[in-house]
């Protein structure tokens, strides 16, 4: 539980808040700002969830894939770029495919209440092929068809952020991808951050996520590793490699020493 | 002072063929893990001296007029030089994307393109007819209704890549304008080739490549006879891409493989650490 502190809280206890979870969302993009310490920590702990709800799924999907964290991925794009696939989407994982469109029309859903958005049909062809399970729509003024995208809200979302305070705001540095639609759709929301701050405007910053849309922050410098988070430091490329050429039977020995790495 | 006076090379043909493609662009968007489109966007920008498209470069999700060298491992860092706005990924999406139709270009990569200029980036069979799941949906189908022409890039070209119809239609660029409207261009490591609703045929042919070797490469229902040969950039388009746009490379990866792209990949990681980034 968050302590008196403010809502700061410890790596063990934000990570705990996902296990059983039905919808579990990751921020960051590429290899920018992704909670990789909070991964890294369910893939050695041996925590699972459902589903894994992320925009493009990198090197953090890849890592839960392979460590069997979760049963199946909700997202548009899956794979590390340039650096290919990693052992866990080599290997395979069920996945829900989505478009960037229909997955921001669920989030929204979730964030408005609304029952459902509705997807225009013309870009929806291959969506409705792979997706039985979206309905399709005729709209009352026009009569064109879509496809209605139902809500998607998630248990806990967790945000990678460059500066925090103690209540919960948070500046993202580099990208910043769609974490704050994730924060809102989100039951909680956990930050962890780089550097854990007094006063979050210091030096006429604003936040990007404010304090009540965050139900934990923790501090964890180096977090991100071995992606980027800007402004501090960039990814790690050797080591994304290294990661890549893993069998997956070697994915949570290597969590392992990721992990004891970064407590030294 | 030393010249380099080597004619140009398969990379080097294509990026120059594609940035010609790319200059008429107000929004050239760079695309994931795409190294080539990256490289032909920034010498579309060089080549118009900065007024001619801006770039949106999903490395930080930014709108940026600012002339720099490519980078591939410190994207996101080069994606904020001069950056006009740093964009959420749904602002960009859900409101700038579909403002942008007519007026926006990217080179992209798939898996399969067939004779009909369709798209694939989810699934291909394998030899035993089982389908492998790749890169996912994306926002193809969205950029297609929106990119005019709708620009695509093949650095291998073959039978398993050029097909006579994709194994699973992702996106369908001629489909997704009124008849006549829809306009496909290629450019791989054979030749360009132009898609509409009458038909496909190459434009030209690279110059080393034989007819034969493009006939037998491209589906029966492309027209390859009698293309000709593709103009080489000049010696000034050359040397703004080597020594201002690309000095490091990043335009080679996407032709290597295995062992030796691990190897290529790391030489440009340490390339690209040792140049001052803001």
């Amino acid at each position: 539980m968050p302590s008196a502190n403010g809502k700061l809280g410890t790596l063990h206890d934000a990570a705990a808040l996902a296990a059983g979870a039905s919808r579990v969302a990751l921020g960051g993009w590429s290899f920018s700002r992704r909670p990789m310490r909070v991964a890294l920590h369910w893939a050695v702990t041996g925590t699972r969830f459902d589903e894994l709800l992320v925009l493009t799924g990198g090197m953090e999907t890849d890592l839960l894939v392979a460590a069997g964290v979760v049963r199946r991925v909700r997202s548009f794009y899956l794979g590390m770029e340039a650096l290919g696939m990693g052992p866990g989407l080599k290997a395979g994982v069920e996945v829900i495919e989505e478009t960037e469109t229909s997955l921001m029309l669920g989030l929204n859903a979730a964030v408005e209440g609304a029952s459902f958005l509705p997807l225009p049909g013309r870009h929806a062809a291959a969506l409705a092929q792979v997706r039985p399970d979206l309905q399709s729509l005729r709209c009352p003024y026009t009569g064109d068809a879509h496809l209605a995208i139902a809500p998607l809200p998630v248990d806990v979302a967790y945000v990678h952020a460059w500066r925090a305070d103690r209540r919960g705001n948070a500046v993202l540095g580099g990208h910043k991808g769609a974490d704050r639609l994730l924060a809102l759709a989100a039951r909680r929301t956990v930050v962890t951050c780089e550097e854990l701050v007094d006063d979050i405007t210091a030096g006429g910053l604003e936040a990007d996520l404010t304090e009540p849309l965050v139900s934990m922050v923790v501090h964890s410098p180096g977090g991100a590793r071995p992606g980027g988070c800007l402004p501090g430091y960039e990814a790690d490329w050797p080591t994304l490699l290294d990661y890549a050429a893993l069998e997956r039977e070697a994915v949570i020995g290597w969590a392992r020493r990721q992990i004891g790495e970064g407590a030294r | 002072m030393m010249t380099d006076d080597r004619s140009a090379d398969v990379a080097e043909l294509m990026v120059c063929q594609m940035s010609e493609y790319l200059m008429a662009a107000e929004v050239i968007q760079l695309g994931l893990a795409s190294a080539l489109n990256q490289v032909a966007a920034l010498l579309a920008q060089a080549r118009t001296a900065g007024d001619g498209p801006a770039l949106e470069d999903p490395a930080a999700l930014t709108l940026t007029r600012a002339q720099r060298t490519a980078f591939l491992s410190r994207s996101e860092r080069a994606a904020q030089i001069g950056a006009l706005r740093r964009y959420e990924a749904p602002e960009w999406i859900a409101q700038m994307m579909p403002r942008l139709a007519g007026r926006v270009r990217q080179f992209v990569r798939p898996l399969q393109i067939d004779a009909q200029g369709r798209i694939n980036s989810l699934r291909v069979a394998d030899r035993q007819g089982r389908l492998r799941r790749f890169a996912g949906l994306a926002g193809l189908a969205e950029l297609a209704e929106i990119a005019q022409p709708f620009l695509v890039y093949l650095p291998q070209q073959d039978r398993r890549s050029f097909v006579d119809a994709v194994d699973f239609v992702v996106a369908d660029p001629l489909a997704a304008h009124a008849p006549g409207v829809g306009h496909v261009v290629m450019v791989t490591d054979l030749a360009v080739f132009e898609f509409t609703s009458t038909g496909a045929r190459a434009l030209s042919r690279h110059p080393w490549v034989t007819p034969e070797t493009l006939r037998e490469r491209t589906p029966a229902a492309v027209a390859v006879e009698n293309a000709p040969p593709t103009p080489l950039p000049d010696a000034s388009l050359l040397r703004l891409l080597r020594t201002e746009v690309d000095p490091r490379g990043v335009r080679n990866i996407e032709f290597a493989s295995g062992a030796g792209r691990r190897e290529a990949l790391l030489r440009l990681y340490v390339q690209e650490a040792a140049e001052p980034l803001p």
